[in-house]
């Protein structure tokens, strides 16, 4: 089995199992290792966050950083409307950072999947798109396409089907290069070269990615509702 | 399988995000975001019953001053009505004394004149007396008759209209 064999076998989006009804549903491989993130991660949310108390343990303050460093940064960025999103904004980049990271607990990155990052590129701009009509109205939400100045309607509508496409490709492209990186090098060398590297690119990069999604996305929904 | 591929697999990202939203808002936002949320209102309304506080007591404390301020000025007022009214009563017991000298002092004068004239009545008579005494000697004659008193009178009066 030479490299590009073995690299094309890695790269596959795999189906996990199939659900025997209707003909078999297939399950992808990146919907089980959501699962698990969720799992995991909601388990570590109820421990963090059970017993809340007016003056806050050590592990209340770990939950109260996270949440206030999400509220703030939609406060900063959406106004008045922050509680609305803040939950779904965090949500995002929670996901995300532990769909980048997941390589690490030996789940293969959810975000290589391609239906992944489209997924929530089109969640986003749903999100982008649904949020405008809903605090503009119909006709605010309209003219927000003739901002700053009509001749840029054309362009404003292109962006509908531009942004979700540069979120949804940006993300893969970075977690897909990296992915493609790190089963090369650890193909090469499989011992002790590839720590580094993967610190860079998965955990780097992964966190890097995550953070540009969630603020591209909250820059675009701010624009979109101000 | 295929590397790019984006198909109906597509549903599960949906499902999932939903799931973890909501998973994330009952576990993690909602009861932390509650939870900052009454901490800053407690905390305001800390900070806010301290101000109102203060500001009562900076209330009270205005009230006590322009008390003590209205309590000086009455005493102040009082004491000056009792200066006054002592020194009004000191200047009428003075022009009482003054004027009781002063009558005191008439009362004297016209007592002396009194006695003056009395006594210069007295000295009158007698030198009348004794004129009539010495007139009755040398007229070896008793001129003790009302004419004759009238007589001498008239003479001393005579006498003291020249003198």
């Amino acid at each position: 089995m030479d490299i590009k064999e073995e690299l094309t076998a890695a790269l596959q989006s795999k189906t996990a199992f199939e659900i025997p009804l209707f003909g078999g549903i297939p399950v992808p491989e990146s919907a089980v290792g959501s699962w698990i993130l969720i799992a995991l991660f909601t388990i570590f949310c109820i421990w963090l966050t059970h017993d809340l108390k007016k003056v806050p343990g050590r592990r209340q303050m770990v939950a109260e950083m996270l949440v206030g460093f999400i509220n703030n940064f939609c406060k900063d960025n959406l106004g008045e409307h922050w509680r609305t999103f803040a939950p779904y904004i965090g949500t995002m980049g929670i996901y995300l950072v532990l769909a980048n990271l997941s390589e690490f607990i030996g789940i293969t990155p959810p975000t290589k999947d391609l239906n992944v990052t489209a997924g929530m590129a089109f969640m986003a701009v749903l999100l982008i798109y649904g949020s405008s009509f809903r605090i503009k109205g119909l006709k605010g939400g309209l003219h927000k396409f003739a901002e700053p100045s009509p001749i840029v309607a054309p362009l404003n509508i292109l962006e509908i089907g531009i942004r979700p496409l540069s979120l949804c490709m940006r993300l893969f492209g970075n977690v897909f290069a990296s992915f493609v990186i790190m089963e090369l090098v650890k193909i090469v060398a499989p011992v002790l070269v590839p720590i580094p590297l993967s610190l860079y690119f998965d955990a780097f990069d992964g966190i890097i990615q995550a953070v540009v999604f969630v603020f591209l996305t909250t820059l675009f929904l701010g624009e979109a509702i101000e | 399988m295929s590397i790019l591929n984006l198909n109906a697999e597509i549903i599960y990202v949906f499902i999932n995000l939903v799931i973890l939203l909501l998973l994330m808002k009952k576990f993690l936002f909602g009861p932390v975001t509650k939870m900052l949320d009454e901490r800053s209102k407690e905390i305001a309304d800390t900070i806010d019953g301290a101000n109102a506080k203060m500001d009562a007591a900076e209330k009270s404390r205005q009230e006590y001053e322009a008390q003590l301020l209205n309590a000086k000025k009455e005493a102040q007022d009082i004491v000056d009505a009792a200066k006054k009214r002592g020194q009004q009563e000191y200047e009428a017991q003075l022009a009482k004394a003054r004027d009781d000298i002063a009558r005191m002092q008439a009362d004297a004068q016209k007592q002396a004149q009194a006695d003056r004239d009395a006594l210069l009545e007295g000295a009158r008579q007698e030198i009348a007396m004794l004129a009539l005494l010495a007139a009755s000697k040398v007229s070896q004659q008793k001129m003790n008759s009302q004419a004759d008193r009238d007589l001498v009178n008239a003479f001393l009066a005579e006498v003291e209209e020249t003198a």
